[in-house]
């Protein structure tokens, strides 16, 4: 019973905390093998969509093949960097690289191979999108892709700017 | 009344954290499965009725400090996980400290040194795998040079056992501006385990020691990969106490011509089960990862023959080419992939050590199998993915049984989904399964109806209508309800569930056949 206890009492505990925090410092890899500080990452004050993916994974490529075709559009509105960071591990990490690129994909890709960073926001399934605002905050985050949900996405990116813009 | 106040404090808990200087991320995942009996499909009648799986990791960062920890709790473990995980605590629990380019970490921790072929301490929760290591991690890092040293216990059940050291260095000659052309990294790995030996039987090594060597070069679009690595004889259960050494080699060529995207791997393991204890097997203790050549599926019937690494003794290659598909076919991808894998020709000499010869590929097939899928859109509301592949399966290798020799399959996949409106999309899902072996033809089909960031329904079906044994023909049908908020995800599931392997990056565990109610929570904050 106290096992219950303990158990009921980190549910109630997680349910009632707050996310406020920055990205932590992880490394990543760059497709052309240069390492990446994520706690070095900006975008000039504008924020920064990053969002947990891998080759394997089918919503996850509906979902980066929409905000492909969206990316242009946003990013001229938003001023928005998407991040697109894959978890693939050694068995895969390898296809990453010639996949992107016959994709034609123009967002960054980035790979966290043994998901250091993943862990390190306690990520727990993909497709996983965090939202950074322009101070490099989590300003927003969701897991799962249904067709649609990147209206909600494009909804938090034009708050963002907005509150921003309007806070300056 | 006491889980009232519990629940009170928790709720003070949290408001008291969110006060803190810091920040703070966590996140919870909850699996809960009710057990019935059916006898058809062999499913088993837990004596709690009820197993659950819960994971609460937290992390807590202030400056150049992060603390964190994971409550785990197994009440008891969900069916297919070992038992031995039953209980609950915190087995995971660690002190990090960043200045400038160090790094040190002090308790729990994961690590891996090049593709893991030494050393890949990671956690698969879906599997039940967390070799965590437990002690302490030095890394150094500046411009070109990167330097990790680790010692630790590993993470067994609740509790920590082993002794592991280890140590690797990376260099990247064009972070230091050289302005060579040709990009290049050389990296050096060593890990030591230490066990004692009280066996009165054999005259074990207590010390293993084990190294391996890699370097990437990468030029334009294209990058090699190799890495080798060497262990020491290692006398254990799961290799038959064999004194031979371990080798294992590892390459991956990829790159792109114009728009082909083209990805070669080969690789060749002997005796390469690397334990923190050598009685230990199946995914307890395991110190490193040997990356399958297999391709990883998601789709159900092609998860249905899933291969794994043989850490005994494998050579294979595997090949995939990439074609962008023109718009009137339908705008997306054409992926050809094969996969090739051998058993090693091996010669016993004495009852403890056999000869093998380099590359010595024995003429049996481990694992033959061709991919071809399309990956297409539609204009902006229809996608499809349409999937064949035909597989050539070694199942006594795969799965460790006797007297199934190969199963000949072909599997064809075809998955569709519209968006029927702004919010609302359709996925449907039909898979078939051709064999004249083990348990014949299956056919699956799924429906997924959803709400965009809000809910999602989906029933599905997996009909083995073709088992041989006519008393054997048993479907699994399901359906689910989830709920979706940002980062909070519940589901409420019922169905039954067939017995099976499932793998996740070529790692696989048995799951047994089940039939109940299952509710799954995840949330992060």
């Amino acid at each position: 019973m106290v096992r219950v206890h303990l158990l009921a009492l980190s549910v109630a505990a997680v349910t009632t905390l707050q996310a406020q925090e920055r990205l932590p410092a992880v490394v990543l890899r760059a497709l052309d093998g240069r390492p990446v500080h994520t706690d070095t990452l900006s975008n000039a004050g504008k924020p920064i969509v990053l969002n947990f993916w891998a080759t394997w994974c089918k919503p996850c490529l509906l979902e980066l093949a929409t905000l492909h075709r969206l990316y242009p559009q946003w990013r001229a509105e938003t001023g928005v960097r998407i991040i697109a960071i894959s978890i693939d591990d050694a068995r895969t990490s390898s296809r990453v690289a010639p996949f992107v690129r016959a994709r034609r994909w123009e967002f960054e890709v980035y790979l966290d191979e043994n998901s250091e960073l993943r862990r390190a926001l306690n990520i727990t399934d993909i497709p996983h999108t965090v939202v950074l605002d322009g101070q490099g905050r989590i300003a927003w985050q969701h897991q799962s892709y249904s067709p649609g949900d990147e209206e909600q996405l494009a909804d938090v990116l034009r708050r963002l700017v907005g509150s921003s813009s309007s806070g300056q | 009344m006491r889980r009232l106040l519990l629940c009170g404090l928790a709720l003070c808990m949290g408001s008291a954290w969110g006060q803190l200087p810091g920040s703070v991320l966590g996140s919870l995942q909850l699996e809960l499965r009710s057990y019935h009996r059916d006898s058809l499909i062999g499913a088993g009648e837990l004596p709690q009725r009820i197993a659950c799986n819960a994971y609460v990791p937290v992390t807590y960062r202030l400056g150049n400090v992060t603390l964190g920890f994971r409550y785990e709790a197994y009440l008891p473990p969900l069916q297919g996980y070992d038992p031995r995980y039953e209980g609950n605590g915190f087995p995971f629990r660690f002190v990090e400290y960043r200045e400038g380019q160090l790094h040190v970490t002090l308790g729990s921790f994961y690590e891996q040194f090049g593709s893991g072929l030494l050393l890949r301490a990671y956690e698969e929760r879906l599997l039940g795998i967390d070799n965590a290591l437990d002690g302490i991690r030095v890394r150094y890092a500046m411009p070109g040079v990167r330097v990790t040293g680790l010692l630790g216990r590993q993470r067994r059940f609740f509790g920590w056992s082993g002794l592991v050291r280890g140590a690797d260095l990376e260099l990247a000659l064009a972070e230091w501006g050289t302005g060579v052309p040709v990009d290049f990294t050389f990296g050096a790995s060593v890990v030591s385990k230490y066990q004692r030996d009280d066996d009165p039987r054999f005259r074990l090594p207590e010390n293993v020691l084990a190294y391996a060597l890699r370097s990437e070069w990468r030029w334009n679009s294209w990058r090699l990969y190799a890495e080798w690595a060497y262990k020491h004889n290692d006398p254990s259960a799961l290799n038959g106490f064999s004194y031979n050494p371990g080798t294992a080699l590892y390459t991956a060529i990829s790159g792109t011509l114009g728009s082909l995207g083209l990805t070669l791997q080969a690789k060749r393991v002997d005796n390469m089960a690397f334990y923190s204890d050598r009685t230990a097997s199946g995914t307890v203790s395991v110190l490193n990862y040997l990356p399958p050549l297999s391709r990883q599926h998601t789709y159900r019937l092609a998860t249905l023959y899933n291969y794994a690494t043989q850490p005994g003794g494998e050579i294979g290659l595997s090949a995939e080419l990439i074609v962008p598909v023109p718009e009137r076919f339908g705008n997306g991808m054409l992926t050809l992939a094969y996969s090739r894998i051998h058993g090693l020709d091996t010669v016993h000499t004495d009852a403890f050590r056999y000869r093998s010869r380099f590359p010595g590929i024995s003429p049996r097939l481990y694992l033959e199998e061709l991919v071809l899928e399309h990956n297409a859109e539609w204009g902006e509301t229809l996608k499809s993915t349409l999937e064949l592949i035909r597989l050539n399966y070694n199942k006594d290798v795969a799965e460790g049984v006797r007297g199934y020799g190969y199963v000949h399959a072909w599997i064809a996949i075809a998955e569709l989904v519209q968006r029927l409106s702004q919010q609302h999309s359709l996925r449907i899902e039909l898979q078939h399964l051709w064999s004249r072996q083990d348990r014949g033809n299956w056919i699956f089909a799924a429906a997924e109806f959803a709400l965009a960031s809000r809910w999602s329904v989906s029933v599905w079906s997996e009909y083995n209508y073709g088992n041989p044994k006519r008393d054997e023909r048993f479907a699994y049908p399901g359906a689910a309800f989830t709920l979706i908020h940002r980062t909070l995800r519940l589901s409420l599931g019922y169905g039954r569930q067939r017995a099976g392997i499932v793998c996740v990056g070529g790692v696989c565990r048995y799951m047994p056949a089940a039939h109940g109610l299952s509710l799954s929570l995840t949330s992060s904050f």
